[in-house]
């Protein structure tokens, strides 16, 4: 794991110092509500319904048990004793005090942690692959390219002020955890003919209004020349992206306006007038980012070591879903469920926290990664602890066996919280949960993904589910539009709307209907959701949704 | 006379923003920074001016056809419109890393103090701010920028190009 010097602390601390002078104009009056609102963002400080929300980087998904310790600290100290694991490896606080916020940036720097860009119109927290490192289809680790892309744009003095927001995510395996083409700019490390290491670079994804997958704007990039290609997106971005209209604002709209041979011509003509020698990563330096990110001490095991009392059916259920396969011989992956019925979807207390951080030293090497599906990993556990781990885990309400189930459900915090939101999450969250909580139902339907967003900002990329329900104003009241194909992973797409938004009370009920019809329709428990979508089309589904009411 | 902030201090400000096409013959009278258009209809006659004039244009609006004349101006002001408006950073960062413009590169208009020490980095050289208390303000916060992982548009480095060099 990366680990700061004297440099990182500096310009951590410089930025809490920053950003505590501004706070303390801002309380006095002396700047104006207009003028802080991009400063406060690019600190990751929301203004929200109930209070300040506070957004945190865990900087491509990784955090050791200090941090977590530090979190739950936080939590206690200054918000009501839980926290939100986001889609984006971000964690927000949504109770804290703004005149305590610099305190609390203090108490990050302190454990090597910060909330720089984790919100507005800047390059937010580079996200990456959660099993970078263990999972055995990955041409290189991406996580020490990350942690190069964290430093060069952290801060960065061209790229503070874009048009809107910018995403950068980072894949080093042929299977998409990261969702690299639903982001600004999504890196692919590949290896070219003469087995060099590079990038494939995608540009112009995005959710939100407009959603749009990446296209390739270029096949290869020679790993030393990433940061100087970026630039030249990103300055292209920054001259021509449109700021007349938020809606239009992001590189995707761009990309689109120029088709992406014209885009990637004038890409390439900026990089090559601005070529130079002191923007290449040396391999000195490539090697010195890899050098945080080496192997942890694997004890030499045998494969098929895990112990599972046949009677524990409990066990048995949570081995099926929530435990991946370890590119180590012995070891696997934990999936930490974050999804309760008692809780919302990524929801997590003081007390987990400081359990995970005990749990992450004795069993995975003081480490945990979240996920895409707010869900954590400890990605170094031994076979043989697993039971041990279980029991300890199902006693903290951390071991919901559902993961990769429709249930395992994304969900933005939504109107019970934000104030971006047209209609609330939660509660549809939970009525759907109500329908599906027989496991061996879930079971038999397989892999599922279910995202609720609240609004069209997309936070639970609804777009990208199986089934995603996004929450929408009528007249005021709630709604919600049901979008039925998207897919990540093996392959992205996009979800289709199905039809006209329904009432709130309707909701689950159309997803029941929804699930129904794929049962009927599929060839067998492999036959995935979108296969058979796409088989059919979209028309018996509406027609069961909407048949009663029509 | 309004003050700027120039080489580590806030200091009398010598030129004078011509926001509209200037008298002609004012340019024999003072240091004035016309509109781009006007500069380059005057520029072949200023050889024999005291004071070569410089001049200013809006962000975003800095085109190819500039690198030619640019170091003929011994100023040059870019003019935010919105402080959310970055796109002067980037303009900044072209004429100098592109264009090579040494001369004065100045940040003018709807500007906050801090985003001075980014204006500093991206290549501007002196920063023109309405009230004088947000320059010492702008002062204050550059005293907490002292570090960066790029450095800036003179000294550009990759994050751990120091790093690798102090290990070696």
């Amino acid at each position: 794991m990366y680990r700061y010097d004297e440099l990182d602390h500096q310009v951590v601390r410089n930025r809490v110092l920053q950003f505590s002078n501004q706070m303390e104009r801002y309380l006095k009056g002396e700047i104006s509500e207009e003028a802080f609102l991009p400063l406060r963002l690019q600190n990751g400080l929301y203004v929200q319904k109930h209070a300040p929300m506070l957004r945190v980087a865990i900087p491509y998904g990784m955090l050791s048990s200090n941090q977590l310790r530090m979190l739950a600290r936080i939590c206690w100290d200054h918000d009501k004793g839980y926290c939100h694991i986001t889609t984006r490896q971000n964690v927000q606080f949504n109770w804290v005090q703004m005149h305590e916020v610099p305190d609390i940036l203090n108490a990050l720097s302190s454990v090597e942690m910060h909330s720089i860009q984790t919100s507005g119109n800047c390059i937010r927290n580079t996200t990456s692959d959660p099993l970078a490192g263990v999972c055995d289809d990955e041409v290189a680790d991406p996580r020490p390219y990350c942690e190069i892309i964290r430093q060069w744009s952290s801060l960065h003095p061209e790229f503070a002020f874009l048009p809107r927001k910018f995403k950068i995510a980072v894949i080093g395996a042929e299977e998409d955890r990261a969702s690299i083409r639903l982001h600004d700019i999504g890196l692919q490390l590949v290896l070219d003919e003469s087995g060099a290491l590079g990038f494939k670079v995608w540009v112009g994804g995005g959710l939100g209004r407009t959603p749009m997958l990446a296209q390739v704007v270029r096949e290869f990039l020679p790993q030393e020349q990433l940061l100087g290609y970026l630039k030249a997106i990103l300055r292209v971005y920054n001259r021509y992206g449109r700021r007349d209209n938020k809606y239009k604002a992001r590189i995707k709209i761009l990309v689109g306006s120029l088709g992406i041979e014209a885009f990637s011509q004038q890409v390439e003509a900026e990089y090559q007038k601005n070529y130079r020698d002191d923007t290449l990563l040396t391999e000195e330096e490539i090697d010195y980012a890899k050098s945080f990110f080496s192997a942890p001490e694997y004890a030499p095991l045998i494969a098929e070591e895990t112990t599972a009392p046949a009677a524990d059916t409990a066990y048995g259920r949570w081995l099926e879903r929530n435990i991946w396969q370890h590119k180590v011989p012995g070891y696997r992956i934990v999936t930490i469920s974050l999804k309760h019925k008692n809780r919302a979807p990524g929801d997590i207390t003081t007390h987990q926290l400081e359990q995970i951080a005990d749990l992450a030293e004795q069993y995975s090497f003081g480490e945990v990664r979240s996920t895409q599906q707010q869900n954590l990993l400890l990605t170094d556990v031994k076979g043989s602890d697993l039971y041990a781990l279980w029991k300890q885990l199902d006693a903290l309400d951390l071991a919901t066996p559902t993961a990769g189930t429709l249930i395992d459900t994304v969900c933005c915090p939504g109107g019970d919280f934000c104030n971006l939101a047209n209609a609330r999450s939660l509660p549809i969250n939970e009525a759907i949960l109500q329908r599906f909580g027989d496991l061996q139902q879930l079971y038999n339907l397989g892999d599922l993904s279910l995202r609720i967003s609240g609004c069209i900002n997309a936070c639970a990329h609804h777009h990208i589910a199986n089934i995603g329900i996004l929450g929408v104003d009528k007249n005021g009241e709630e709604f919600y539009q049901i979008t039925l194909g998207g897919e990540t992973g093996q392959r992205s797409s996009i979800g289709k709307v199905l039809g006209p938004s329904l009432p709130m009370e309707r909701v689950a009920s159309a997803v029941e209907k929804i699930i129904d019809v794929y049962v009927e329709h599929r060839a067998d428990s492999n036959d995935s959701f979108t296969a058979v979508y796409e088989r059919l089309g979209k028309a018996p589904f509406k027609e069961r949704v909407y048949a009663s009411h029509s | 006379m309004p003050h700027i902030l120039k080489n580590g201090s806030v200091q009398l400000d010598s030129w004078q923003m011509a926001e509209e096409a200037a008298e002609p013959n004012s340019l024999t009278q003072s240091q004035l920074i016309l509109p781009f258009e006007q500069w380059l209809k005057l520029q072949p006659d200023f050889e024999g001016l005291e004071h070569t004039p410089g001049f200013w244009l809006d962000a975003g609006q800095v085109t190819d056809e500039m690198e030619l004349v640019i170091n003929a101006a011994p100023v040059v002001a870019i003019r935010f419109t919105s402080f959310t408006d970055g796109t002067g950073f980037s303009d900044a960062s072209l004429l100098r890393e592109i264009f090579g413009y040494t001369g004065e590169l100045r940040a003018t208009g709807t500007l906050l103090p801090d985003q001075v020490p980014y204006l500093l980095r991206c290549g501007f050289d002196a920063i023109a701010l309405s009230e004088q208390k947000d320059l010492e303000q702008a002062l204050q916060l550059l005293s907490l920028s002292a570090e960066s992982y790029q450095g800036s548009v003179t000294a550009p480095r990759t994050p751990f190009h120091r790093r690798t060099q102090k290990s070696s």
